[in-house]
């Protein structure tokens, strides 16, 4: 069984003229413990994707299965459920929320859940190395702790596919080979999937296997 | 419940901002309350010496325009009273001024009763007027005491005060009672023996219907006291206009928080956070708001009772505080509604920029 399945996936804006197509007929399967890069041009579609995936938005055409059931076509409130309890996000920008601790970002997930995470939130960060900046406001942290305590952040609560949008653009180089470097070990260690969007080589040098998007397409490399 | 913590927790992060919101509450609510108290103490000092009666209804004639003043009876040309003799009593009444050796002159509302019917006020001091010239007169006239002489109306007959009442006013003037006999005496002349203004009535009583007489319900009595209507009303709608207004000062407030945060919903919106949960957010940060603005305008008002001076009609009253209350908190909580469909239509894409 594939973790995630996409069978002709076609993602559609506007309406008559002014009607683009931004994914035509995608086809994937995604594995477990996978560590999957997108690349491509600006505008190719990779976000698209990644956020049809993601259940953030519905395709216009096509199926896309989750664990072998049809996530395409779900109430808004079935899609929060999903991206609550499977799905993680490391967004481009934070995917923090600006009025919470870093330890707050964390104690949120347990209290809207009821129950304690399986992941303790402090052996994250501490192993992202973000431990001390525990108790200070996303605000406050520099770009790369902030996107350290966003991976901490998607990767509680063991959800079981991460997405990841330019996780590493407002990092220097160093930082952004870390980063890759523990999404790596991540797979490997927790059996977590992870589809990455990234223009950077050096960083797609971490993953599996790398797909490049132009024009709607998905290619391998 | 579980949203309760991320109300909390933005709330405690923003102080400032809803610490704005919150004294905007409490000016509010104390205004309301200052209103409703004065709204209360002045409908109180309208009609208090009537509420103590607890009867039913009243009779005055016909010709009087449902104003007690004006009304003149003559007891010998009423019709038929039914009922015991207990629930039925004599009223006289007029607008007079007290005068005395120690005090200044001062308004005073004059009721002419017999003091063995149920129209006899409850003393706080003193003994009901027994004999010729004696009366007793609410303590909210300044200077009265027991056993002082006063005049009435200028007249040269000297009064004896044996009682004093507490909260017996009508018309907004203290209350002063006296015998139907020295009532009649002092309005009409030594030769007057049967005229009244009215027969209050209680349960079980009533009179024959009479072309030259108008039977009241004793809130309609009181809604026809002169002044009395327009000054509830008043009240009524200056009370009820700031309730519309702490609704859309609310409503104001939250729309443009929620504006601001539409980054952060997204953000949580992405993160599988439902819209209904941050619309229970929002709720729960609402009520919160309105408990403690509210509650501060109570505590607000109750000091304020303190300092006020005895001469401000003012009045407490538990269960218009109570009304008031809760439809302040459920307006906080409708103003926020303005905001749930801009939550509900924040889309988790704008957190990552579009796509």
């Amino acid at each position: 069984m594939s973790l995630m399945r996409l069978e002709q996936i076609t993602k559609r804006f506007g309406s008559g003229d002014q009607q683009t197509t931004a994914l035509k007929q995608i086809d994937l399967t995604i594995e477990k413990g996978q560590f999957i890069g997108l690349t491509g041009p600006s505008g190719s579609g990779k976000t698209t994707l990644l956020t049809i995936m993601g259940s953030l938005q519905s395709p216009s055409d096509g199926q896309l299965y989750f664990k072998d059931q049809e996530i395409g076509h779900l109430t808004e409130k079935e899609r929060s459920a999903l991206r609550f309890n499977d799905f993680g996000f490391i967004l481009q920008s934070s995917n923090l929320v600006s009025f919470l601790t870093v330890s707050e970002q964390f104690e949120l997930v347990d209290r809207l859940r009821k129950t304690a995470s399986p992941n303790k939130a402090d052996d994250l960060l501490k192993e992202l190395g973000v431990l001390d900046q525990r108790r200070q406001y996303p605000a406050s942290l520099s770009g790369g702790q902030r996107q350290r305590v966003a991976i901490a952040r998607a990767l509680y609560g063991q959800p079981a596919l991460i997405f990841a949008d330019e996780p590493t653009a407002s990092l220097d180089s160093k930082r952004a080979i870390q980063v890759a470097e523990q999404l790596s070990a991540i797979t490997k260690k927790t059996g977590q999937t992870i589809v990455m969007v990234s223009h950077d080589e050096r960083v797609l040098a971490y993953t599996d296997q790398v797909y490049i998007m132009r024009d709607g397409q998905l290619t391998d490399k | 419940m579980r949203t309760l913590y991320l109300a909390i927790k933005e709330m405690k992060h923003a102080k400032l901002r809803y610490s704005l919101i919150i004294f905007t509450l409490f000016l509010i609510a104390y205004l309301i309350y200052f209103l409703t108290g004065l709204a209360y103490g002045l409908a109180n000092n309208n009609r208090s010496a009537i509420d103590h009666w607890d009867a039913n209804r009243i009779v005055i004639s016909q010709y009087a325009n449902k104003n007690l003043a004006a009304s003149e009876l003559q007891t010998k040309s009423l019709p038929t009273i039914k009922g015991d003799q207990q629930d039925h009593a004599y009223l006289g009444q007029m607008m007079g001024v007290v005068s005395g050796a120690q005090i200044e002159k001062q308004n005073t509302s004059v009721f002419g009763i017999d003091f063995d019917d149920f129209l006899k006020p409850t003393l706080t001091k003193g003994r009901l007027p027994k004999a010729t010239r004696e009366v007793a007169v609410d303590d909210s006239l300044q200077g009265i005491k027991l056993n002082q002489e006063i005049k009435l109306n200028g007249r040269s007959e000297k009064y004896k005060v044996v009682g004093l009442t507490n909260d017996h006013r009508y018309n907004t003037q203290p209350v002063t009672y006296l015998s139907l006999k020295d009532f009649r005496q002092m309005r009409y002349g030594p030769a007057a023996n049967d005229q009244i203004n009215a027969v209050v009535l209680r349960d079980g009583a009533s009179i024959k219907k009479d072309d030259q007489l108008t039977n009241l319900t004793i809130k309609q009595l009181i809604d026809n006291i002169p002044g009395y209507g327009p000054q509830v009303k008043t009240f009524a709608l200056m009370i009820g206009a700031l309730l519309i207004i702490v609704a859309f000062i609310v409503g104001i407030f939250m729309y443009i928080i929620t504006i601001e945060k539409t980054t952060v919903y997204g953000v949580m919106r992405t993160q599988g956070i439902s819209g209904g949960q941050l619309v229970s957010s929002l709720m729960w940060q609402s009520l919160f708001l309105g408990l403690i603005g509210v509650g501060a305008g109570f505590i607000g008002n109750l000091l304020t009772t303190l300092v006020l001076p005895v001469s401000v009609p003012y009045a407490n009253n538990s269960l218009l505080i109570g009304a008031f209350s809760a439809v302040l908190l459920l307006m906080t909580v409708v103003g926020a509604l303005f905001s749930i469909w801009r939550i509900l239509k924040i889309d988790p894409l704008d957190a990552i920029g579009g796509a």
